[in-house]
């Protein structure tokens, strides 16, 4: 296998007492679409600042591909665009001129840089304010020109630290059309809060909460996941979870709500086939009604609400001092697939 | 949220294709909020009131000329015209309708033959007494600017190919002919540069930057002419250091080597062969690293010239004749035009970082009102300056007085240039660093391959020039002062008191950049450059009131040395304080190196 665009070892970085990141571990293969999902504070901002050489971590190891960010900065710069959180930019320089300047920064050779700033004007479709204070755009033309600026010199690696925060609906969409399509030739690694996201644009999610990695597996592998049958039964509740329970493909039957004589279950059942016309022609035959039946899939909110609860139990993760027992440690990540 | 399998159902054949739910193809999104041209009645109120002032003052010119003073002073009248071509100039570069522009393009062409007229006919009044170009100062050069002005904003607005490409190309064959001719009329006759010369060389370096202004500069003509600008440039400096150490060196020969006594001086030896490496170094760099080929063939050609000169002074001298003194002010008049035109051919060519920075830093000082407000203040302060000294040049010879030379320390010695300093170096340094570092910039600066050194210098060079910018007009009131007089004085004063507050200007700016570093708050930083400032105006009254402060005298003398008015007033007595510049300079270098060890420091775990 190649070596990955990102290979991120045991790394942990604390501000003082404050643990921010904490052992997290993770690979992004080259052209991989990696979402970076977490509630605020979670640590995601930190690990990119970490990636980008832009802070130093306290332990663990990254490199970006192939060069240690510690020991290699240069080098890793030169494959990586980057967009922070707060697209900071100069006020009094105009799109155009930022544009070129940066190019100029970065290398981008003199022969065909007006075309490359076209082009990427144009991706990011701020062709028409190319002209304008960079002080006189509103939060979404800012970001698209961080956006372009990220990718002005066609680095291999784009890391974008909540791309789309603070845009309204159509231009998230855009955006995300924009990122999805600089994908596959390059490594994207985009974090973000807003799960919708993640599961239009990227192929893979890491779910990272307090500083750990609680979740990384594949969009495909999610979605590949058993589902559940959901039912609502008009009927005596008693006799049909006895007859839902008799019934030999269903491996649990879990009674959810009860409204007088309306019942609701989540079935699991034991093998991955569909059963919601067979269940039904045989709830039909009792005589009971049928309200609702349902296949649900496990979603990325379920999960991450899942993943989010669970830890909300653990107290935070404090840096360990000399005479301080260690926090306990809870399982953490799955395995990417 | 979608936790159903959508119905799988037929796509209907005629919609239209999706991407992420977004139609594509269609336009979404449109420009941000629309743009509402305020409307040029404003710019044509404006521009109206200017066109009346400047015929009011024309008229008022002109009649003062022909026929006598008249209840209007004529200097008012020349105060009237240039607010009214101000008021045009707004009024041009906001209004974009076509007769307007091509009106203003006729108006820069009409003031564009009025210069050229006044730069060779000797003029239609008392053409006896008058030769030609008479009128090429202050006429001249006044309507070739004006043209300037005005063709800079039709070129921008006009959209007709042909009127554009004719002014666009106006302004290269104006600048490149006032280049090249200032310079050659510089090398063949000496005196026309000092007054008439120096200025030709700016103004067709002007013309040049509106040019390069306009067309694109990544490629192309633009980067050809900017190129050739810069070796122009070269050329223009290699003349004159080879002018001026040339006829000397070959002059001298070897019998200055030696001493009376007939045996060789080492020391003079040693430094003409210094000299000698001086040459050959950069062409030994040029050939062992990776420079494009016309460095190296150029530095070698220097090289060579220069190698070839001290070698054979060393054995004969062929010239007979003592040479000329060319260096001041013919010679330094040539460097300076020569390095100008490099350091603005270098600013738009090169792809350097260190030089995109520089010119990105520079350029932001030109965009914020800090900038002006400095500027507009030095001037103001040295404004008053030249008015108390000119005052007291008057009643000194109202009163038969000698004032004795160097008269130009009055200028600078006193109050009001020392409080300006105190207060422009936290206001030009305060926002280096400290913006970058609140606004999150500085993060994207050093994510991007760049290194601190080139950030830290970058900044540290851009205020440096403009600090120096400042105290250009003390400068150019002298220089005016001469002209009219006619009366020399000694300059030389000027040249070393320039020297010095560059020097300081380094280890103020050094100093002031350092506390921008360390902070993110911009007023923290201007008030800690402020103390900074008044602990070196605490050397001064130390020295000056020879305060011991329970300090040992070591220290003391230490102290003293730093005291900056001390050697300002060393300079303007004529001497090149050497030791105290170089003290200065270091000064400045240390500060530069911990402004970057902080910024690095980030790093360190």
């Amino acid at each position: 296998m190649a070596a990955p665009a990102i290979h991120v070892e045991h790394l942990t970085k604390n501000y003082g007492t404050v643990l921010a990141v904490d052992d997290i571990s993770f690979q992004v293969q080259p052209g991989e679409l990696v979402g970076l999902l977490g509630p605020n504070g979670a640590g995601k901002s930190t690990c990119m600042r970490i990636l980008t050489t832009w802070q130093p971590a306290s332990s663990g190891y990254a490199r970006l591909a192939g060069f240690d960010v510690m020991y290699q900065s240069m080098e890793v710069r030169r494959r990586i665009g980057y967009l922070p959180e707060s697209v900071p930019l100069y006020p009094e320089m105009r799109v155009r001129e930022y544009l070129t300047y940066r190019a100029k920064l970065k290398g981008v050779d003199r022969h065909g840089r007006t075309a490359r700033i076209d082009h990427c004007l144009e991706k990011c479709r701020i062709k028409e304010v190319q002209n304008r204070l960079l002080a006189t755009l509103s939060k979404g033309y800012r970001q698209r020109v961080g956006l372009a600026d990220a990718m002005l010199a066609d680095p291999p690696i784009l890391i974008l630290d909540e791309p789309t925060s603070g845009l309204d609906p159509v231009q998230i969409t855009e955006t995300l059309a924009a990122i999805k399509e600089f994908g596959g030739q390059h490594t994207v690694l985009l974090s973000t809060h807003i799960l919708s996201e993640v599961e239009k644009v990227c192929e893979r999610v890491i779910i990272i909460n307090k500083g750990r990695i609680k979740f990384d597996d594949t969009m495909k592998s999610i979605a590949a996941r058993e589902p559940t049958h959901v039912v609502e039964v008009r009927g005596p509740a008693e006799a049909v979870t006895r007859f839902l329970r008799e019934q030999p493909e269903l491996a649990s039957v879990v009674a959810t709500a009860t409204d007088g004589d309306l019942t609701a279950f989540e079935l699991k059942t034991r093998d991955r086939k569909d059963l919601r016309e067979e269940l039904s022609r045989r709830i039909a035959v009792k005589g009971w009604g049928i309200r609702r039946i349902d296949l649900r899939r496990e979603s990325l909110e379920d999960l991450f609400t899942a993943v989010v609860k669970q830890s909300e139990s653990t107290p935070i993760p404090v840096a360990p001092v000399d005479d301080v027992p260690p926090v306990s440690l809870e399982p953490t990540s799955t395995p990417a697939a | 949220m979608s936790t159903t399998t959508p119905e799988t159902s037929q796509p209907d054949p005629k919609a239209a294709p999706m991407l992420l739910g977004v139609p594509i193809g269609s336009p979404v999104e449109t420009a941000p909020s629309a743009v509402l041209v305020e409307g040029p009645t404003f710019a044509r109120a404006v521009g109206f009131l200017g066109l009346f002032l400047l015929t009011l003052g024309g008229v008022v010119i002109i009649s003062t000329r022909a026929l006598g003073p008249r209840w209007v002073p004529e200097g008012w009248g020349f105060l009237f015209g240039s607010f009214g071509l101000a008021l045009m100039l707004y009024w041009a570069s906001s209004d974009n309708d076509q007769e307007i522009r091509r009106a203003f393009g006729g108006f820069a062409a009409f003031w564009l033959l009025f210069a050229v007229v006044a730069a060779f006919v000797p003029g239609p009044f008392n053409v006896v007494e008058k030769t030609a170009g008479f009128y090429l100062l202050p006429w001249g050069i006044g309507a070739a600017i004006i043209s300037l002005l005005f063709l800079v904003p039709f070129c921008r607005h006009e959209t007709d190919e042909l009127y554009r490409n004719a002014a666009v190309s106006t302004l290269l064959g104006a600048g490149g002919l006032l280049c090249v001719a200032s310079v050659a009329a510089g090398v063949f006759r000496p005196d026309f540069l000092a007054g008439p010369g120096l200025t030709l060389a700016l103004l067709g370096l002007a013309f040049l930057c509106a040019y390069l202004g306009q067309v694109d500069t990544s490629d192309g003509i633009g980067y050809t002419v900017a190129f050739a600008l810069g070796a122009f440039g070269a050329v223009v400096v290699a003349y004159a250091v080879g002018r001026a150490a040339f006829p000397t060196l070959l002059y001298e020969g070897p019998s200055t080597l030696r001493n009376p006594n007939g045996s060789l001086d080492v020391w003079k030896t040693g430094f003409r062969l210094l000299g000698g490496l001086v040459f050959v170094v950069p062409a030994i760099l040029a050939l062992v690293s990776r420079s494009p080929m016309w460095l190296k063939a150029a530095t070698g050609v220097v090289g060579l010239a220069g190698a070839g000169v001290v070698v054979t002074s060393l054995f004969t001298n062929p010239v007979l004749t003592s040479p000329k003194p060319f260096l001041v002010p013919n010679g330094l008049i040539f460097i300076a035009i020569g390095l100008l035109y490099m350091a603005v051919s270098l600013g738009v060519c090169s792809d350097n970082q260190f030089v995109t920075l520089t010119r990105r830093e520079l350029s932001a000082y030109f965009f914020s009102p800090i900038g002006y407000l400095v500027l507009g203040g030095m001037a103001f302060v040295q404004w008053n300056q030249y008015r108390l000294f000119l005052s007291t040049l008057a009643e000194a010879g109202q009163q038969s007085q000698a004032v004795p030379e160097p008269i130009v320390r009055m200028m600078f010695l006193d109050f009001l240039p020392v409080i300006a300093l105190l207060l422009q170096v936290p206001a030009l340094t305060m926002r280096l660093l400290a913006e970058e570092r609140r606004t999150g910039s500085l993060e994207v600066l050093l994510t991007a391959p760049v290194n601190e050194w080139p950030v830290v210098l970058s900044k540290f060079l851009a205020t440096w020039v403009f600090f120096m910018l400042t105290w250009l007009p003390a400068g150019l009131y002298l220089v005016a002062l001469r002209m009219e007089t006619g009366v020399p004085f000694d300059y030389r004063p000027l040249l070393s008191y320039y020297l010095c507050v560059a020097a300081q200007g380094l280890a103020f700016i050094g100093m002031g950049l350092f506390f921008s570093t360390i902070t993110k708050d911009q007023i923290v930083a201007a008030v800690l450059a402020f103390v900074g400032m008044l602990i070196f105006f605490l050397f001064y009254l130390m020295r000056r009131d020879q305060l011991a402060l329970g300090l040992p005298p070591v220290v003391q003398t230490a102290i003293g040395r730093l005291s900056f008015i001390h050697m300002w007033v060393e300079s303007l007595s004529g001497r090149l304080p050497l030791r105290d510049t170089l003290l200065f300079a270091s000064i400045g270098a240390f500060w530069v190196f911990l402004s970057v060890k902080v910024l690095e420091a980030r790093k360190w775990t």
